[in-house]
């Protein structure tokens, strides 16, 4: 379903990732562990269209969206959606305008039964009309996700999402978000460091060792 | 004190006076004045907001020379660039001797209708919008335009959808300091004899000797202000900011003709708002020179350096003092509110100030209830009256240099003390 092949890539001037490589079936949700600076959320963006590379194939349910670590594709066109560590919410809009930004050619109704749909999924309905800052981070970030899912994308690609929430509410979100992805079928990547995290919610693990990816 | 003294002028009416200024002159003064402002207003925002956001969100060719070359209009006050774009563009300017005589073009009045002046207030002050929208962009998280990207968003979806919407507050600032500017320019529309409610106060004064008539217009003139303000302060809404993000890296490169289209595009705006009139004006003064020069240019020289130095010196001083508290967590309400009446000022335009702050020495020196005063009154009046401009020039920076404090504070952007010297045209 997604293949990255033969990554490589650079980040602040270290060579970080050499020979990455990567293939999920449809459905899987997969942790990527590595300790900062180690390429993971360069990888991340790399196969989200928003960075290049030195070198570096993806395909996706068939296309090729990138060769030779530059993007055929670009991020507005490739059905990837991703959960960012700051969350990323739009201040100016509400919660129904932010989750419907993403699917603003579908009409209003259908518009209005996804926004529902998604709410209930991750269990916060009645918030339609609020703004992301009136809402705690935890909701804030599950939010974020039903903005991410909205658009039904191929991939969903998850940035430490859960690194800026305190322990307890972590580990609730966690096991909250790792149903929300099983329920929509959609296939992940969860990019961390902590490793209790990814056990929880991943169905494979993969660490950055030595420029490589290693699967447990 | 001037606001209070320019409402003060309608308990002495002129009645003959004021029938005529309000038959004759009002009606056509307030829809020049008000098709001045529209058109400026939506010029400075257009041109501010658009080249903003292309030096921030994109990269293309030449951008980081351009994005600081963008503020040096701010050098140039607004009369002198309209002087350089009449002495080219008016009837017996080489330009349009060219049109008409080259080109076989016929030629045009740039005083008629008031695109020129427009034109001409868009190129100089379109940089308070630039800088303040500038900020703002720089501010935006570029996790959120990435976002927007991600979900389906075009270049142009985003800048409308997000980018454009989260800078409004910043642009709206920008875009009210604008429009107070251009209400309290005097040189440009005297260079282009068009008449606002600023000439029409100078005129009252000065043509028909009345210092209420004066008042009485500048108090309209506050009304304005206050008006702006108020629209300014309701369009900032509810909008959030966002810290600084510590990526360089711009969201959209624009590389092949697109890329070179903008630098070119950005380029032109640089070369008519300043590099051109610049080298206009080095050139007239390489021709003029060895005639024009003589002594009483050090004269001006010095009263313009004396002038300008301690106006900055005084307005740095007052602004960081009254910024200061700002700083404190814990703000007494006295204090504050203190402070706000002292920069309440900035919707002062200069006139209303200068007429305000003469219009109460007059009546004082009209008054005589002590002589000390009335004898010293005229005794210093020429000094005063110096002090008094220079007062003007300073409480006028010092607004503005509030303004901007204030916008900073507000926007998150700068955790000291900012200050910005305003140049303008009084001198």
């Amino acid at each position: 379903m997604l293949a990255v092949n033969d990554l490589s890539l650079t980040y602040q001037n270290n060579e970080v990732l050499d020979g990455f490589n990567l293939e999920l079936d449809q459905g899987d949700i997969f942790a990527l562990l590595g300790d900062s600076g180690s390429g993971k959320s360069s990888a991340l963006r790399f196969i989200a269209g928003l960075d290049n590379a030195n070198q570096g194939r993806v395909e996706l349910d068939g296309h090729q969206l990138s060769t030779d670590g530059k993007h055929q594709v670009t991020p507005e066109s490739r059905e990837v959606g991703m959960v960012f560590q700051d969350y990323a919410l739009f201040p100016h809009m509400t919660v129904e305008k932010n989750i419907t930004f993403g699917i603003s050619d579908q009409s209003k109704s259908e518009q209005q039964a996804r926004v529902k749909e998604l709410l209930s999924l991750i269990g916060l309905k009645g918030i339609e009309k609020k703004y992301p800052h009136q809402l705690s981070g935890g909701e804030q970030q599950r939010v974020a996700l039903a903005r991410a899912l909205a658009p039904s994308p191929k991939l969903l690609l998850l940035d430490e999402p859960f690194s800026s929430l305190d322990k307890k509410h972590r580990d609730q979100l966690v096991d909250q978000v790792r149903s929300i992805l099983k329920k929509a079928q959609v296939t992940s990547i969860l990019v961390t460091h902590d490793e209790d995290e990814a056990n929880v919610l991943a169905d494979k693990v993969g660490t950055i060792q030595d420029k490589r990816l290693t699967i447990k | 004190m001037p606001i209070f003294v320019v409402a003060l002028s309608w308990l002495l009416p002129e009645h003959e006076l004021w029938a005529h200024f309000s038959e004759n002159l009002l009606p056509s003064l307030v829809s020049s004045t008000a098709v001045l402002l529209v058109g400026v207003g939506i010029g400075v925002t257009l041109l501010g907001t658009i080249l903003a956001y292309l030096v921030v969100m994109v990269e293309f060719p030449g951008r980081k020379w351009l994005e600081w070359a963008l503020f040096l209009p701010f050098a140039i006050p607004a009369y002198v660039l309209a002087f350089v774009y009449l002495g080219v563009f008016d009837y017996s300017g080489y330009a349009q001797v060219w049109m008409r005589e080259v080109l076989g073009l016929p030629g045009f009045d740039i005083r008629s209708g008031s695109w020129a002046i427009i034109l001409t207030f868009v190129l100089v002050f379109y940089p308070y919008v630039y800088m303040m929208t500038r900020a703002s962009f720089k501010r935006q998280k570029i996790n959120m335009i990435e976002a927007g990207k991600l979900l389906g968003a075009s270049p142009i979806k985003v800048f409308f959808k997000i980018s454009l919407p989260l800078a409004r507050p910043a642009a709206a600032a920008g875009l009210l300091v604008t429009l107070m500017e251009t209400l309290a320019d005097f040189g440009v529309v005297g260079l282009f004899n068009y008449d606002t409610f600023t000439t029409a106060i100078y005129s009252a004064w000065g043509d028909y000797r009345s210092v209420e008539v004066a008042a009485q217009l500048a108090s309209l003139l506050v009304l304005v202000a206050f008006f702006l303000i108020y629209f300014e302060k309701k369009a900032r809404g509810q909008a959030k900011y966002y810290s600084a993000d510590v990526s360089n890296k711009k969201p959209y490169q624009a590389s092949g003709v697109v890329g070179w289209l903008i630098s070119l595009f950005v380029l032109g705006v640089f070369m008519l708002s300043f590099a051109m009139p610049m080298l206009q004006l080095v050139a007239w003064g390489w021709e003029s020179v060895g005639e024009e020069w003589s002594a009483k240019y050090f004269d001006l020289i010095s009263s313009t350096s004396v002038l300008t130095v301690s106006a900055a010196l005084i307005t740095v001083a007052i602004a960081t003092v009254l910024a200061l508290p700002g700083r404190c967590k814990q703000n007494s309400i006295w204090l504050s509110s203190v402070i706000r009446m002292a920069t309440l000022g900035y919707a002062l335009p200069g006139s209303v100030m200068a007429v305000g702050l003469l219009y109460g020495i007059n009546q004082i020196s009209e008054i005589n209830i002590h002589l000390v005063v009335r004898v010293l009154t005229i005794l210093f009046l020429d000094r005063l009256l110096c002090y008094y401009l220079l007062m003007c020039l300073v409480l006028w920076q010092l607004l503005i240099a509030q303004l901007m404090h204030r916008l900073s504070k507000l926007s998150r952007c700068i955790p000291k003390v900012r200050v910005y010297w305003a140049h303008h045209d009084y001198v």
